[in-house]
């Protein structure tokens, strides 16, 4: 037997979206915990040879809660300490802890959290959960130990899946390259020359939005930059906000902005509106009809009259749902009408229309002009050679999370992912070449895991001209996300294929704001700013790093824990300033520091701890004056 | 007023209540128009030329209208009128008396019954946000089990397409999952909230504001089924409706009702609140009582003089969409001949499921017919667009 010693070279831990009772981690589960809501994945290796073994644990199993972030904080600190350490081999093959775990596991600050020594409920919480960590621990080193268990952890397909399937967070990876992401279109099967790789973004703002959780970014956005042109913010609802200043107001509910009239979304929310009203006009539009809920005799008809391929999609849909792409025949007609019955908006009209090939651009319009343009590709990871495609999407999932509109939208397992992979002959194991592009979605959707790339500098004007009259024609449209379909966006229309698929009136405002790669956009800033510039009024935007505001919120927010769980957000994100209750049903808040992390708590103000029901938050501008600390006003 | 415009109001009887607005608005604006684009969930334009693909957009951009309310308001703000805790802040806020209410989630029906304890019976009930056109709300709840039955009954799922003409099209989609009983009915979710307040006593008083100024005030005693015109209402509640105006600003049209003591005796803190406020002027249920002030309002919204509604014209209709050539032949004769109209029907092209005809008749039937047809009132062959020239 070898007498080197053995280094841990590789670690995945991957919190599940909420505790499951059944193992994935077959051979080790640590006993004593009923639910697992975190997966614990080390790899050792000695002379060439590794060994792996994997462990489910359950911690902070209240999702989304601040100690359930503080639980996660501290894994990940573990297994970075964890990281590269060098184990003695008697000790390691005999299956007993290396003296250096106690170390591994101390608690941390962020898991202390400013606790006191009389604070026992806290002290007990934090010392239970480095014990259990220790212990976890023993049983993988045990485990590491008896090299079979250890194989099979390793090479068990079904295990990848199910991980997979419940992945919400990659908390912890081995270094590796990157991601990058090269566009390379193919026009009738022939591929077009490729740009410059890209690198991904990554955006300091992720830390200080923490407190949205799971909140919309779009109206935080929203508010952020109305909070910077110095107007004060009444918020009444997680969307829903107005901003006055000087007896000038304006409402706010999610993207919906005052650049939009009624008339503009609700053409814009029809599909067979927008076509039948863009298509006299001559703009690039699929050609296509909508039929009542169940005509499928005439859908059919229609189908095979302007000839297949076609999609099948609901008139008012969103989010892609029921909508079936590239349909080639009558059978698969067929199928796609009982995907479109079986889909939330199965019972509505329906719209049938002839595919365009290319890929999916959401390009901004605001006041006329484009802003943004942005490539919507379908989830996907490239190859390095070395890591197998689970291993790329988790390395690719921790990148996105770097990015505050990405963050919570992770590339998932699932069905049809699966189906992806097969079609292209691949599974999770499978290890790509360099360079290798791997689809895993047939869906553009960023929900469903894609890319966000931003190529408004490659775009050719043509197109760009076409995308601005379009909105132009449409009369109470200042702010449109406007979604083509183009083969090749840097060639000329008339070279390339292009269709305008929908006019978004509401689009989602974080898109261009917050890429995964390419250079962002500030859509909100150019939003806010149209909204001046349309009324007339001056733009005063205050310096971002260091604003004041005074918070008034009501509602049911005092004997909720409503001042500790501002004061830990506050602090948190390096504000100064103080809390205090000033009466039964209202909580008074000076904030102090930057324009990001002030709006994004004021944002999460109305929804609170757990226990709060707030009715209102009331931002309202201060001098800037000088706190050194956050306190928290007994 | 002559014999086609009583027609005109006999055949508004008869069409759904929230298409009329559209259809009075449209009457007003099509003779006006050089082209009228009728499309889906009663959204109209219309064009001062004839839009081509050569004259450019911005040449040619149409005024819009939908269900009647004016493009001219802005989108958040009709959203803010849709959501009534919203409204009720503001307005609060701003110092205008709102009727005593409180919302809870649907998750505690014993919230909502500790809450009418509180303020007494009787109660009305609504949801908190407006997804119709309609005003949803149930008055005079008058004990626990009459609210504990119809807080159950008003949260049942009713099967509504986004393309009902009911449901509203500049609403938020409601995406949220469904609540299934035991018994596998369904529910509204239970996130969807809804509000008990205080039902009034007293004379409901209407005001229709204009770009910020009061251009009608109509009051209904307790128990009268019309609404009376009344030039005498003190000039406090003018004041009232104006400042609700200011604090929506991006308004340009909007009614405010509330309830009052007596509309003649000044506003004071406790004899008016304002109990709902809305983007649907409601012109309709005018027009037969006081026909100058209904002229009056539509003129302001349709930005034109309201036109010989009895005069002869002929248009010519492109129908798109159309699926059944015969079927849509034998409906819209029955429908000219209805109305009076002669009608010149060419084929329908197959491929484009397009067929042009011309009408010829008086004004209003011209505008009845098109409406008809646009949003597929009473007829089978539903075409997805009307274009009018």
């Amino acid at each position: 037997m070898s007498q080197d010693p053995f280094y841990v070279t590789r670690i995945e831990l991957i919190a599940y979206d909420k505790p499951y009772s059944e193992p994935v981690a077959r051979n080790i589960w640590a006993s004593g915990a009923t639910q697992a809501n975190f997966y614990l994945k080390v790899a050792v290796t000695c002379a060439g040879e590794e060994r792996v073994a994997a462990i489910e644990g359950g911690l902070g199993q209240r999702s989304g809660k601040p100690m359930a972030a503080r639980y996660w904080d501290y894994l990940e600190t573990v297994a970075s300490r964890l990281m590269g350490s060098e184990l003695a081999p008697e000790k390691f093959l005999s299956g007993s802890m290396p003296a250096a775990a106690r170390k591994w596991v101390e608690a941390t600050d962020s898991l202390i959290d400013n606790a006191g020594p009389l604070d026992k409920r806290q002290w007990s919480k934090i010392q239970s959960a480095v014990t259990s960590t220790y212990k976890l621990l023993g049983k993988v080193f045990k485990a590491l130990a008896q090299q079979e268990a250890a194989e099979t952890a390793a090479s068990d397909t079904a295990l990848v899946e199910a991980l997979f399937s419940r992945a919400q967070n990659v908390l912890y990876l081995p270094e590796a390259e990157p991601p990058t992401y090269t566009y390379q279109p193919t026009i009738k099967g022939k591929p077009q020359t490729p740009s410059e790789p890209l690198s991904p973004n990554s955006s300091n703002d992720t830390v200080l939005m923490l407190p949205l959780g799971t909140m919309d970014a779009k109206s935080h956005l929203m508010e952020r930059e109305c909070v910077r042109q110095g107007y004060n913010i009444l918020r009444t609802g997680k969307g829903v906000f107005t901003a006055d200043n000087n007896g000038q107001r304006f409402y706010f509910k999610l993207s919906r902005s005052p650049l939009v009239s009624i008339d503009a979304i609700s053409l814009c929310t029809h599909k067979e509106a927008t076509r039948e009203f863009l298509a006299p006009l001559g703009f690039p539009v699929p050609r296509g009809r909508m039929f009542p809920a169940g005509d499928y005799e005439n859908a059919t008809k229609f189908a095979n009259l302007i000839g297949y391929p076609v999609v099948v999609k609901p008139a008012t849909g969103v989010r892609g749902i029921g909508v079936v792409p590239n349909i080639t025949s009558d059978t698969e007609l067929k199928s796609a009408f009982h995907v479109l019955e079986s889909s939330k908006l199965g019972h509505d009209d329906f719209i049938v229309e002839k595919h365009i090939f290319g890929e999916d651009y959401r390009i901004m319009v605001i006041g006329g002009t484009v802003r943004a343009a942005t490539l919507r590709a379908p989830a996907n990871v490239t190859g390095d050679g070395k890591h197998n495609i689970a291993e790329l999407i988790l390395i690719k999932n921790r990148y996105r999370q770097n990015i505050p509109h990405l963050k919570s939208r992770p590339i998932v397992f699932s069905e049809a992912t699966r189906y992806q992979l097969d079609k292209q002959g691949l599974t999770l194991h499978s290890v790509p070449t360099a360079g290798k592009q791997v689809i895993l979605s047939g869906s553009c959707n960023l929900s469903q895991g894609g890319d966000s790339v931003n190529i408004l500098h490659e775009m050719h004007p043509s197109i760009i001209k076409v995308a601005e009259d379009a909105v132009k024609a449409v009369p109470g449209l200042d702010y449109c996300g406007i979604d083509f379909l183009i083969e090749d966006h840097r060639k000329p229309v008339g070279e390339t294929d292009i269709g305008i698929c929908e006019l978004n009136a509401h689009a989602a405002i974080g898109t261009a704001c917050y890429t995964m790669f390419g250079e962002p956009v500030n859509v909100p800033r150019d939003a806010i700013e149209e909204v001046l510039i349309k009324n007339k009024l001056p733009l005063t935007p205050l310096p971002e790093d260091n604003i004041a505001v005074q918070v008034n919120i009501r509602g049911k927010v005092t004997g909720v824990g409503y001042r500790k769980w501002f004061a830990r957000h506050a602090q948190r994100s390096g504000l100064t300033g103080y809390v205090k209750n000033i009466g039964p049903r209202q909580v008074e808040a000076v904030l102090q520091g930057s324009l990001v992390g002030i709006t994004a708590l004021t944002t999460a103000c109305i929804r609170g701890p757990s226990e709060a029901l707030p009715t209102s938050v009331r931002t309202t501008h201060l001098d800037v004056t000088h706190y050194d600390e956050f306190t928290l006003i007994p | 007023m002559d014999a086609s415009l009583e027609n005109f109001t006999d055949l508004l009887g008869k069409l759904p209540a929230i298409t009329r607005e559209g259809l009075l608005v449209h009457a007003m604006r099509m003779p006006n128009s050089a082209q009228s684009l009728l499309l889906p969930r009663q959204l109209a334009y219309y064009y001062q030329q004839i839009p081509t693909p050569e004259a450019g957009a911005e040449n040619i951009k149409p005024s819009g209208y939908v269900c009647g309310v004016s493009g001219r308001n802005l989108l958040p703000e009709v959203n803010f009128c849709q959501d009534i805790r919203a409204w009720r802040a503001r307005l609060e806020r701003s110092g205008v008396k709102v009727v005593k209410a409180a919302s809870f989630s649907g998750r505690s029906i014993r919230d909502h019954i500790r809450y009418a304890r509180k303020i007494g019976y009787p109660v009305v009930l609504k949801p908190v946000i407006r997804n119709t056109l309609f005003e949803e709300y149930i008055k005079d709840i008058k004990n626990d089990a009459e609210l504990e039955f119809l807080f159950r009954q008003s949260r049942e799922l009713k099967k509504q397409k986004a393309s009902d003409l009911s449901a509203s099209p500049y609403a938020m989609t409601r995406l949220s999952e469904d609540h299934i009983d035991e018994h596998g009915r369904k529910f509204l979710p239970l996130s969807v909230r809804y509000m008990v307040e205080k039902q009034q006593q007293g004379q409901q008083l209407r005001l229709i504001v204009a770009f910020g100024k009061i251009v009608a005030a109509l009051t209904k005693p307790a128990g009268a089924k019309q609404w009376q015109q009344s030039a005498d209402i003190h000039e406090s509640y003018k004041a009232v409706g104006r400042k609700v105006a200011k604090v929506l600003q991006g308004m340009d049209f909007l009614r405010v009702d509330l309830i009052v003591d007596n509309p003649l005796e000044p506003a004071s803190d406790d004899n008016h609140v304002v109990i709902a406020l809305s983007e649907h002027l409601k012109c309709y249920k005018l027009i037969t009582d006081h026909f100058d002030t209904t002229q009056a309002i539509l003129e302001q919204v349709a930005e034109c003089k309201m036109p010989d509604l009895s005069k002869q014209a002929t248009i010519h209709v492109e129908l798109s969409g159309v699926s059944n050539g015969l079927r849509l032949k034998q409906e819209l004769t029955d429908v000219a001949n209805v109305l009076a109209l002669g009608l010149k029907l060419d084929e329908l092209d197959e491929v484009t499921g397009r067929v042009h005809f011309e009408l010829s008749g008086p004004t209003w039937a011209l505008a009845s017919l098109t409406w008809i047809y646009a949003n597929g009132l009473g007829i089978n062959e539903v075409p997805t667009s009307v274009c009018c020239r």
